[in-house]
C-alpha cells in the first residue's frame, strides 16, 4: 500500500498548488507590497501547523484509548495484567487503523468469507465495504441536497449572473478606491488630460514595439496607412485630433462605429503614452505608398476643426 | 454429475483485436504527437488542409478512443467472455464481421476527418453514413455477446460481464441520441437540436463516452485480468455490486459539468455538479476492489511488470476520478475550463488508466494464446518505467500550463485593466510547457514501440492456438442455495440485468433533457437574434470543416475578466443562451488555444481577417495559428445551399417560404460586397467573391453582432 499512499500525498500536494499560485498572482494583481503577501502566508503556515498539531493530539488521544481498551480486552480474555501488557506490545496502532479502514478480514481468515463463486478460476471474497468508503459515499450524497438547497432554494447562494454583477461591482469600488489613494499619495496618474509627449529614446522604442505588434496591421509598418484599413499617421492631417492628448484618447477609447477598437483593455496608460509618442515621432517621415491625407490640418495649440468624414472608411450598418 | 462437454475458445478473434489494438495505438498516438508538435511548430502541417491541426486533432481523439481503446475492449471482452461463460463465442461469422467492420469504420474515419468531414461534436465527429455503419457493427457485437451469454454453461454472470452489458446498452443509447440529424446530402446534415440543447446532448454523450467507453468496459477487463494475473480472489463481492449499480446510475447525470458557467441554465449545471461529487465513491469502489484484491500479492508486484502496469492503471483511475469531481465544482472549473488542465486531466485517464491497463492485458494474454512465454520480462519492465515517465512528462507541464494561462487571463492591474490584454501573451508564455508535453508524448510512444517489439518476438517464438480446447459441464437448472446473496438472482437473468441497466442509465439523461426542450424559459428568446444569412451559413460550415472549434471557443463566461477581454465594445456582455438558437451544431468549444470568438464580429475589419487567415503572424506576431492558404484558392461550393435552407426550415429556422431558391442570390450579393471592400487593398482580384475566405469572413463578422445595440449613427 506504500506506493498508493505516496501517490495520494502527491495528489493532494498537486491540488494545493493552484491555491498558492492564485494567492501569489492575486497578491501581485492587487499591487500589495511584498510584506503583506509574506504576512498572509505566515498566517497560512501557522494555520497548517495548528491543524497538524490538532491531528497529532487527536491521534495520541485515540491511541491511548485504544491501548487501554486492548489491554482490558486481553485481561477479560484471562491474561494477567503483566501478560496483557506484554501481549499488547506486539500490537500496532497503525495496523489496527488500517484494518479498520479496509474493512476486510485478515488474510489468514480469508477462507471464512470466500464465496462459492468460481469463474474461470476467479474467486470472490465477501468482505465488508471499507467503512471510510461508505462514509464518503453518504457524505457525497448528503452534499447534493445541501448544495441544491443553498443555490436554488435560499438567498445565500448567488446564481452565476448575480455572481458576475457582484464581481463587477466589487471591482468598480476597488478601482475607485485605488484612484482615490493614488490622488491622496499625490501620485500622478496618466490620463488623457495630463498626458505628455515622451522624447526619451528608450520609451519611443518601447512604443515602436507596441506599434509593430498591434497597430502596423491596419496603419502600415511605417505608419503610412493602408487603403480601406487605417489612416496615414505620418502626415499633419488628423481626423480625431493630432495632439498627444487626442491620440492618447483615440487609442484608449477607440472610435465608436469605426474599426478603431478601444486599446485600454490591452495596454496600460503608460504603454499608450509610449505608443502615442512613437506615432508623433513619425511626423514628416514621408514613407513610400502613403495613404493620402485625410481629416484636417492639425496645429499644436490650435483648436481642432470639426472632423471631416472619410468616405473610404467602412461603416457598420 | 452430468457428462463433461468438450468445446473450444476462439483465440483468433482475440489475436486480431490485439494486433489491431497495438497497431491503432501507434497510429493514434503518433497523430497526437504530431498535433502536439504543430502547436509549437505550426509549419508542421506543411500548409496542407488535410494535415492541419483543426482536422487532425479529432483524428487523434477518435483513433485513440475508438481504434486503440475500442479494439482493446473487444480483445479483452472476446478473451474473458468465453472463459467466464465456459463457451465459445456465439458465432465465428459475427466475430469476423465485427472485427473487419470495426476496422473499416476506423479507416473511414481516418479518411473523412482529414477531409474536413466532421459534425464538430467532440468524439462524435463522424458523419451520418459512418454513424449508421457504427450502429450496425455495434449491433453485431451485441448479438454476438448476448448470443454467447444465452448459450453459456455458467449459471451466473460474473461482475465483468455486468460491466460489458451496461457498456453495450449505454453506448447504443448515447450513439443514437447524439447523432440525431436532418440529412442535407450524403455527407452533410444538421443536428435536430440547436444551441444550448445541442450542447447538453453533446456533453451528455461526451461525458458518458468517457464513462461507458473508456471506463466501464475497462473496469470489466480489470475484474477479469487483475485477479487472474494476481492469482488472488476479488476483495469484495458486495463492493462490486454496489459500485456497479451506483456507477452506471450516477455517471449519466454528470454531463453538464462540461458546461459550467456557460449559458446552460443554472439548475442543470447544479445537477451536473452534485452528481459528479456523488461519483467519487462509486468510482473509488472500483479502484479499491482492484487495489485490495492485491492484498497478499504486493511482493509479486515488485517483480511482475504486468501487475505493475495494472497497479499504476488503477491508481491513475483513482486519481482521475477524484480530480474529475473536483473539476466539477464551479470555482475549480472556472480555472480548468478552456485551459490545458483539462487536457492534462484527460491524459491521466487515457495514458494512465486505459493505456497501462491495455499494456498489462496484452503482456498477459499474448503469451497465453501463443502458448509460450513472454520474450523479455526485462523489456516489459523497461516499458513500464518508460510509460510512467512519459505520463508524468506529459501531464505535469499541462497542469502547469493550464494554471499559468488561467491566472494570466484573469490578472488585472489596479487601474482596472487586464494585465495581459493581448491573448497571445498568454499563449507564448506556455509554449515551453507544450514543448515538454511533446517530449512526454514521445517517451510514452517510444514505450509502445518497445512493447510491440517484445510482443512480436513472443509471437514469433510461439504459435497461435486458434481454437483452444476447453471442457465444462452443461448448465443445469439452478437450485437456490439457502442464504445466498439476493443479487445472485439477477446474475442468472441476463435480459433482466440488461433491462435494469437500461433503466438505470436512462433516468439521469431524461430528467435533464426534457425540461430543456419542453420549457421555454430555459432558453429565453432575444428578439434581435436572427438566422444566419446564406453566406454566413456557408462560412459557418467551413468553420466546422476546418475544425476552428478545436482551438476557439464561442462562449464568453460571466466573469469580469472574460467580458473585459472579449466584449471589447462593452455593449454585449457575456454569452446568453438566446444567442445560440440558430446554431446547428453549437460551437462553444472546450479549449482556448486561441481567443474566444463569440464577440469577434465587427471587432476587426474584413481586411484584417483576410490578412490574418492568410498568414496569422502578419497581424499577430508570434501566433501559433496555422495559415489557411487553401481558403483563398478554393471556390465556395454552394451546390448544397438550397437543400441546407430547406433542412433548416424543417427545423423551424424562420427563413421566408421559398427562400431556398433566393438564397444563392443573397449569398452572391453579400460576397460581392465583402470582396469589393477587399479587392482594392489585397491585390487579389480574380473571382475573389467566389472564394471560401469570403464566406468565413462573413461568418466571423456576424458573431455576437445581433445582441449589440445598434451603433449610434455616425454623423
Amino acid at each position: 500500500m506504500k506506493s498508493h499512499r505516496i501517490y495520494s500525498t502527491l495528489l493532494f500536494l498537486m491540488m494545493s498548488i493552484p491555491t498558492w499560485a492564485a494567492d501569489a498572482i492575486v497578491a501581485q494583481g492587487d499591487g500589495k507590497s511584498g510584506l503583506d503577501w509574506t504576512a498572509e502566508n505566515i498566517i497560512f503556515i501557522l494555520g497548517i501547523l495548528v491543524i497538524v498539531s490538532a491531528f497529532f493530539v487527536l491521534y495520541n488521544v485515540l491511541k491511548s484509548i485504544w491501548k487501554i481498551q486492548t489491554i482490558q480486552r486481553f485481561e477479560t480474555e484471562g491474561l494477567s495484567p503483566k501478560a496483557a501488557i506484554a501481549k499488547f506490545k506486539q500490537e500496532s496502532f497503525l495496523g489496527y487503523i488500517y484494518k479498520q479502514l479496509d474493512g476486510g478480514v485478515s488474510l489468514e481468515k480469508e477462507s471464512d468469507v470466500l464465496l462459492h463463486h468460481d469463474y474461470d478460476g476467479i474467486r470472490e471474497l465477501d468482505n465488508n465495504l471499507p467503512p471510510w468508503w461508505v462514509g464518503m459515499f453518504y457524505l457525497s450524497i448528503a452534499f447534493a441536497p445541501i448544495y441544491i438547497g443553498i443555490y436554488h432554494f435560499s438567498s445565500f447562494g448567488l446564481n452565476q449572473a448575480e455572481e458576475y454583477e457582484q464581481e463587477v461591482k466589487e471591482a468598480e469600488i476597488a478601482i475607485a478606491k485605488f484612484y482615490v489613494a493614488q490622488a491622496a499619495a499625490k501620485k500622478e496618474m496618466i490620463t488623457a488630460d495630463n498626458v505628455t509627449l515622451l522624447t526619451d529614446a528608450d520609451q519611443i522604442a518601447a512604443g515602436a514595439a507596441i506599434f509593430q505588434n498591434s497597430c502596423a496591421v491596419c496603419h502600415g509598418k511605417l505608419g503610412e496607412g493602408v487603403v480601406n484599413m487605417g489612416q496615414n499617421l505620418t502626415d499633419e492631417y488628423w481626423i480625431h485630433g493630432g495632439g498627444i492628448k487626442d491620440i492618447f484618447k483615440t487609442i484608449s477609447n477607440g472610435v465608436p462605429g469605426k474599426q478603431m477598437i478601444p486599446w485600454k483593455t490591452t495596454y496600460n496608460p503608460s504603454e499608450i503614452q509610449e505608443v502615442s509618442s512613437f506615432i508623433l515621432s513619425l511626423k514628416g517621415t514621408n514613407p513610400p505608398n502613403a495613404r493620402p491625407a485625410e481629416g484636417t490640418l492639425y496645429e499644436e495649440g490650435g483648436t481642432p476643426e470639426v472632423p471631416v468624414e472619410n468616405e473610404n472608411e467602412v461603416k457598420i450598418n | 454429475m452430468t457428462q463433461i462437454e468438450k468445446f473450444s475458445y476462439d483465440n483468433k478473434s482475440v489475436r486480431n483485436f490485439a494486433v489491431a489494438t497495438a497497431f491503432w495505438g501507434i497510429i493514434g498516438m503518433t497523430v497526437g504527437l504530431w498535433a502536439a508538435l504543430q502547436l509549437i511548430f505550426p509549419a508542421l502541417n506543411f500548409a496542407t488542409a488535410e494535415l492541419s491541426f483543426g482536422r487532425i486533432r479529432p483524428l487523434h481523439t477518435n483513433a485513440v478512443i475508438f481504434a486503440f481503446v475500442g479494439n482493446g475492449i473487444f480483445m479483452g471482452v472476446y478473451y474473458s467472455l468465453q472463459r467466464l461463460l465456459k463457451t465459445r463465442m456465439y458465432s465465428d461469422l459475427l466475430s469476423k464481421i465485427h472485427f473487419w467492420g470495426w476496422q473499416s469504420i476506423i479507416v473511414a474515419a481516418a479518411i473523412t476527418l482529414p477531409l474536413g468531414l466532421t459534425s464538430s461534436h467532440e468524439y462524435a465527429e463522424l458523419l451520418l453514413p459512418i454513424d449508421i455503419l457504427i450502429a450496425l457493427i455495434w449491433i453485431v457485437f451485441g448479438i454476438n455477446m448476448f448470443g454467447t451469454i444465452l448459450k453459456r454453461r455458467e449459471n451466473h454472470l460474473y461482475v465483468a460481464i455486468w460491466f460489458y452489458i451496461a457498456t453495450w446498452v449505454t453506448v447504443t443509447v448515447l450513439h443514437i441520441g447524439n447523432n440525431l440529424v436532418v440529412p442535407v446530402s450524403f455527407w452533410h446534415s444538421y443536428p435536430v437540436f440547436a444551441g444550448v440543447q445541442d450542447a447538453l446532448v453533446q456533453w451528455w454523450y461526451g461525458h458518458n463516452a468517457v464513462a461507458f467507453f473508456l471506463t466501464t468496459p475497462y473496469l470489466g477487463l480489470m475484474y477479469y485480468f487483475l485477479p487472474k494475473a494476481a492469482k488472488r480472489p476479488v476483495f469484495s463481492y458486495r463492493l462490486s455490486i454496489i459500485h456497479f449499480w451506483a456507477l452506471i446510475f450516477i455517471y449519466i447525470w454528470a454531463g453538464p459539468h462540461h458546461l459550467l458557467f456557460t449559458s446552460l441554465p443554472d439548475w442543470a449545471q447544479s445537477l451536473g455538479t452534485v452528481f459528479s461529487i456523488m461519483l467519487i465513491a462509486p468510482s473509488w469502489g472500483g479502484m479499491l476492489n482492484g487495489l485490495l484484491t492485491l492484498r497478499g500479492a504486493w511482493d509479486r508486484v515488485r517483480n511482475d511488470p504486468i501487475l505493475k502496469f495494472m497497479v499504476v492503471a488503477i491508481t491513475a483511475y483513482g486519481m482521475a476520478t477524484f480530480e474529475g469531481p473536483m473539476l466539477s465544482i464551479k470555482s475549480v472549473n472556472a480555472i480548468s475550463h478552456f485551459t490545458d488542465w483539462t487536457i492534462g486531466h484527460v491524459h491521466v485517464g487515457t495514458l494512465g488508466w486505459n493505456g497501462m491497463l491495455t499494456f498489462g492485458v496484452l503482456y498477459w494474454l499474448i503469451p497465453r494464446i501463443y502458448n509460450t512465454k513472454l520474450y523479455s520480462v526485462k523489456l516489459a519492465n523497461t516499458h513500464f518505467w518508460i510509460a510512467t515517465l512519459g505520463t508524468l512528462f506529459y501531464t505535469i507541464p499541462l497542469y502547469w500550463a493550464g494554471w499559468t494561462q488561467h491566472f494570466m487571463w484573469k490578472a488585472f492591474v489596479p487601474e482596472g485593466y487586464l494585465q495581459y490584454g493581448n491573448f497571445l501573451e498568454t499563449v507564448t508564455a506556455i509554449l515551453p510547457m507544450y514543448g515538454i508535453r511533446a517530449v512526454g508524448g514521445t517517451i510514452y510512444l517510444l514505450g509502445v514501440f518497445v512493447m510491440v517489439y517484445n510482443l512480436r518476438k513472443t509471437i514469433v517464438a510461439g504459435s497461435l492456438i486458434e481454437n483452444e480446447a476447453a471442457e465444462a459441464a452443461p448448465r443445469v437448472q439452478h437450485v437456490k442455495v439457502k442464504g445466498e446473496h439476493w443479487h445472485r438472482w439477477i446474475e442468472r437473468k441476463p435480459i433482466t440485468l440488461l433491462l435494469f441497466s437500461t433503466i438505470a442509465i436512462l433516468i439521469g439523461g431524461l430528467v435533464e433533457f426534457f425540461p430543456m426542450v419542453l420549457v421555454d424559459e430555459n432558453v429565453p428568446k432575444i428578439a434581435s437574434v436572427q438566422p444566419y444569412t446564406p453566406l454566413e451559413l456557408e462560412g459557418r460550415d467551413l468553420y466546422i470543416r476546418e475544425g476552428c472549434v478545436g482551438c476557439h471557443s464561442q462562449m464568453v463566461r460571466p466573469f469580469r475578466w472574460e467580458v473585459e477581454r472579449y466584449d471589447i465594445m462593452g455593449d454585449a456582455g457575456y454569452s446568453k443562451s438566446g444567442e445560440f438558437i440558430y446554431d446547428r451544431p453549437f460551437l462553444w468549444g472546450s479549449k482556448r488555444t486561441g481567443p474566444d470568438l463569440h464577440r469577434v464580429g465587427k471587432k476587426y475589419q474584413d481586411a484584417w481577417h483576410f490578412s490574418h487567415m492568410r498568414e496569422p503572424t502578419t497581424t499577430s506576431p508570434g501566433s501559433i495559428m496555422p495559415p489557411y492558404p487553401w481558403l483563398y484558392e478554393n471556390d465556395l461550393d454552394v451546390s448544397l445551399l438550397p437543400a441546407k435552407i430547406r433542412a433548416l426550415q424543417m427545423l423551424n429556422t424562420p427563413y421566408p417560404e421559398g427562400y431556398d431558391e433566393k438564397a444563392l442570390q443573397d449569398l452572391e450579393k453579400q460576397a460581392a460586397e465583402i470582396a469589393r471592400g477587399l479587392k482594392e487593398e489585397s491585390g487579389y482580384v480574380d473571382d475573389l467573391e467566389k472564394k471560401e475566405i469570403i464566406a468565413i469572413i462573413a461568418y466571423l463578422q456576424r458573431l455576437g453582432v445581433d445582441i449589440r445595440p445598434a451603433p449610434a449613427a455616425v454623423k
